[in-house]
């Protein structure tokens, strides 16, 4: 029943990481293609999305990523739309499993297409994790064989990433600020600019009862940014897979909490945050194991099929 | 637990040890791309949001205003909360970014000619079809906890065109004469 779990330093990361030496069951295959069509979806998604916008864009203002490395101006206007045409064809491809190098193909023109995009002044990190999460995609079709094996390095490869980014985000918060970051006045002067920039883009603030609590009490306003960067210190624990559950509610907790309290939502890292922590497998395991006895496995029977057929 | 199952092998297989290299490499890129690229390399990034939490506050207002009013050197002032002139003008039902508008004005220090044309192109036909006045908002908490914005006219985009003080200094030294 399996090789003895070594115990070296290194292999315990790899099986806390990716968890490679466990028993592998169906249920899996349908989280992991659940996982990627959400992934393929957006990634589509920005690809049009941002198409769309750099038809109206002329000069670069502030050039990000790859835009350091050539004039991004020649991809302006109808290159922009090649370039979506091929990301989709080519994520498509990859979600089928037509080609290995279809998936990696597809961020690096992705990575491009950002960097057209955003070359205004605006700096995004919604989408961030979406390409992490793509990037583990892409690298798990050139790296494994075994479908098994690329879908557990995909995923610990993104979560990876995952916990990287947000533990940084705290680093940086604590090396520019210092310990004084949660003081409750900064979360206030937040809410306030927020407020002239909601009027800007939509005519009218919004101000929530928690908003309104937060500018009444410095001692919650300073609580909610405490609660947040502890958050934020300790994400790196998602890296491994038994308390990879309880960070991914705590970091989702924590967006829902900057939106009620910031008017500030991710929408994309907090849609694969919902996609991660809704348990698919174990849903998928149940279904099958009710199923086992009859003919046909119900609604389940197709999704597997589907999940072992592009695996 | 279903009965189908296969059990992988340990870690220390070739396939443990080329995802740790992948791990490895992956970290070496990272720190070498954010670190030559300020912090920026999609979708890898140091995420300095909110990082410098300070009491001042920069921001960016947009007002329509009826053509003309900006023409006399007063109206260039400082203005407080409730004395901004003409009412707010939401750019998100035009199709424009509010965050792009904010950085792209904040980010400029000289208006040159090009910078104005810009700014003309980012606004597309409603700079043609309102007069709108661009301001910066900028604001400190005082030592009561208090928060003060002044809001200030940078530009007024009117007729496909944009203005900025000196312009109008200009105009009224030139009329002085």
């Amino acid at each position: 029943m399996g090789t003895a779990q070594s115990t070296s330093l290194k292999d315990r990361f790899i099986n806390g990481v990716f968890g490679y030496h466990l028993p592998h069951t169906p249920g899996e295959l349908v989280e992991y293609k659940v996982l990627e069509a959400v992934i393929v979806g957006s990634v589509i998604h920005f690809a049009w999305t941002w198409a769309f916008f750099i038809q109206r864009i002329s000069a670069v203002v502030r050039p990000l990523g790859v835009a350091n490395w050539f004039d991004i101006r020649i991809l302006f206007g109808p290159p922009a739309l090649v370039i979506a045409v091929l990301i989709t064809a080519l994520s498509l491809a990859g979600f089928l499993r037509l080609f290995r190098a279809a998936h990696i193909s597809a961020f690096a023109l992705l990575v491009v297409q950002f960097a057209t995009r955003y070359s205004q002044g605006e700096i995004p990190h919604s989408a961030n994790m979406i390409g992490c999460f793509f990037l583990g995609m892409g690298l798990s079709s050139l790296l494994h064989d075994s479908p098994v094996h690329r879908q557990r390095f995909a995923m610990g490869y993104g979560f990876f990433l995952l916990g990287i980014g947000y533990t940084l985000a705290a680093v940086c918060k604590l090396v520019v600020t210092g310990i004084t970051w949660p003081d409750g006045q900064h979360l206030w002067v937040w809410t306030q600019s927020r407020f002239i920039h909601e009027t800007v883009r939509d005519g009218v603030p919004r101000i929530s009862w928690l908003q309104r609590q937060l500018l009444d009490s410095w001692t919650l306003a300073t609580s909610l940014l405490v609660v947040g960067i502890v958050t934020e210190i300790f994400a790196w624990l998602v890296w491994f897979r038994r308390i990879r559950y309880w960070v991914v509610l705590g970091v989702l907790t924590m967006h829902i909490g900057i939106y009620f309290s910031m008017g500030i939502f991710f929408y994309d890292a907090t849609l694969l945050l919902t996609v991660l922590i809704i348990p698919w497998a174990a849903m998928a395991n149940w279904a099958i194991d009710r199923m086992k006895d009859a003919k046909e496995r119900g609604w389940i029977s197709p999704l597997l099929r589907f999940s072992e057929r592009f695996a | 637990m279903t009965e189908t199952v296969d059990r992988l092998g340990s870690a220390g297989t070739t396939v443990g040890k080329r995802s740790l290299w992948a791990i490895a490499i992956t970290c070496v890129l990272y720190a070498l791309l954010v670190g030559t690229h300020r912090g920026e390399f999609w979708p890898l990034s140091i995420y300095p949001m909110f990082s410098k939490a300070k009491s001042t506050l920069y921001q960016v207002a947009v007002q329509r205003v009826s053509p003309g009013v900006w023409s006399e050197p007063e109206f260039w002032r400082g203005y407080g909360p409730g004395e901004i002139p003409g009412k707010p003008f939401a750019v998100a039902p035009h199709g424009m970014d509010a965050v792009d508008l904010a950085k792209y004005v904040r980010l400029t220090t000289d208006w040159t000619a090009d910078r104005k044309q810009g700014i003309v192109d980012f606004f597309g036909d409603t700079s043609r079809e309102n007069t709108l006045v661009i301001m910066s908002a900028k604001g400190s908490v005082d030592r009561s906890g208090k928060l003060e914005v002044t809001y200030r006219p940078i530009l007024v985009l009117e007729d496909g065109k944009a203005w900025d003080h000196r312009w109008v200094e200009a105009q009224h030294t030139e009329k002085g004469r």
